[in-house]
């Protein structure tokens, strides 16, 4: 593992990243707005699995559109994420709030469109509460480092 | 007084200092307004979807507004409250900032309008409030809103990496 973060630091895109703040911080900027994303569609898709959001209407009216900025915030949070973590892939890679970060991540991911189709509230709940959790984690991450 | 100056006096307070020197202000702080990020624009884009006829179409606009602003609302006291708090300890930097101007120049854009929406388009809503697709004026007022909120996100990111 420590072999493939040293050579990822050591890479021409990471070196390009690291001496550019400008480019750093455009690309921080991408990653908020894919976080603003995946939030909004965990809300909107998990509430309306709670059935708290429109409990008159039928749950994919909710799950698939929320499914779907999810999945749209990852496209632009993802690529943006890798970037921003390649020039510090050690110091980062070692820490406890990036690697829960990571592991809720897949979780969350996994829970939310392997179970698409299934829409029990205690689905609901517990995809919410993943990505809640990630969001928590990575507050922890950028903030307490 | 200039705005400079108050920005200064805003910085001698104690709740500044709260604010820049306590170890764990300014982390909670932005934990809070990241929340509140999440949770009002996170919600409010369902809304300028519906005005766009992109989600809900069977579901009256005024009742999509219904269920949403109690979630929005609280996004956005968490956010603004936060949010100021922040500005209060660094509030001078932040005034010489581009980012910081972009950004508060995006707020009032969305906020202004919304109320151009809630006074002169919503007045009309009985007259649409079913369309599955709203008329060319709410559907400005649901891009308008969304693409004022993205410039918000980008432009306040920035903030802090050209401020500290």
């Amino acid at each position: 593992m420590d072999g493939i973060l040293t050579w990822l630091e050591a890479t021409t895109v990471a070196g390009t990243v690291r001496e550019s703040i400008g480019l750093t911080s455009a690309l921080s900027a991408l990653h908020a707005l894919g976080f603003t994303c995946i939030m909004g569609g965990a809300l909107f898709a998990n509430l309306g699995r709670l059935g708290v959001l429109f409990p008159g209407r039928p749950v994919r009216e909710l799950t698939v559109p929320g499914s779907r900025l999810i999945a749209l915030g990852l496209m632009v949070s993802v690529p943006s994420g890798v970037l921003l973590f390649a020039p510090r892939a050690m110091v980062a890679g070692h820490n406890t709030f990036f690697e829960l970060k990571m592991g809720l991540l897949l979780t969350a991911a996994a829970v939310q469109f392997g179970l698409l189709r299934r829409e029990t509230r205690a689905i609901g709940a517990a995809s919410l509460l993943l990505w809640i959790g990630l969001a928590a984690a990575a507050c922890a991450f950028i903030l307490l480092e | 007084m200039t705005l400079l100056q108050i920005c200064e006096w805003l910085e001698s307070t104690r709740l500044a200092e709260l604010v820049t020197q306590s170890l764990y202000g300014f982390p909670i702080l932005v934990a809070i307004h990241l929340s509140g990020l999440g949770l009002s624009v996170g919600m409010v884009v369902w809304f300028d979807l519906r005005l766009l006829g992109k989600v809900l179409t069977a579901t009256p606009v005024s009742e999509v507004y219904r269920r949403l602003a109690p979630w929005m609302v609280t996004g956005f006291v968490l956010m603004f409250a936060s949010g100021a708090t922040i500005f209060v300890g660094f509030a001078s930097a932040a005034y010489n900032n581009p980012y910081f101007r972009i950004k508060l120049a995006m707020i009032l854009l969305a906020g202004l309008n919304a109320a151009l929406f809630h006074v002169y388009t919503q007045r009309r809503l009985a007259g649409w409030d079913s369309w599955s697709r709203p008329p060319a004026a709410a559907r400005a007022a649901g891009a308008i809103s969304i693409l004022s909120w993205i410039v918000v996100v980008l432009a306040g990111r920035m903030m802090s990496y050209t401020m500290f």
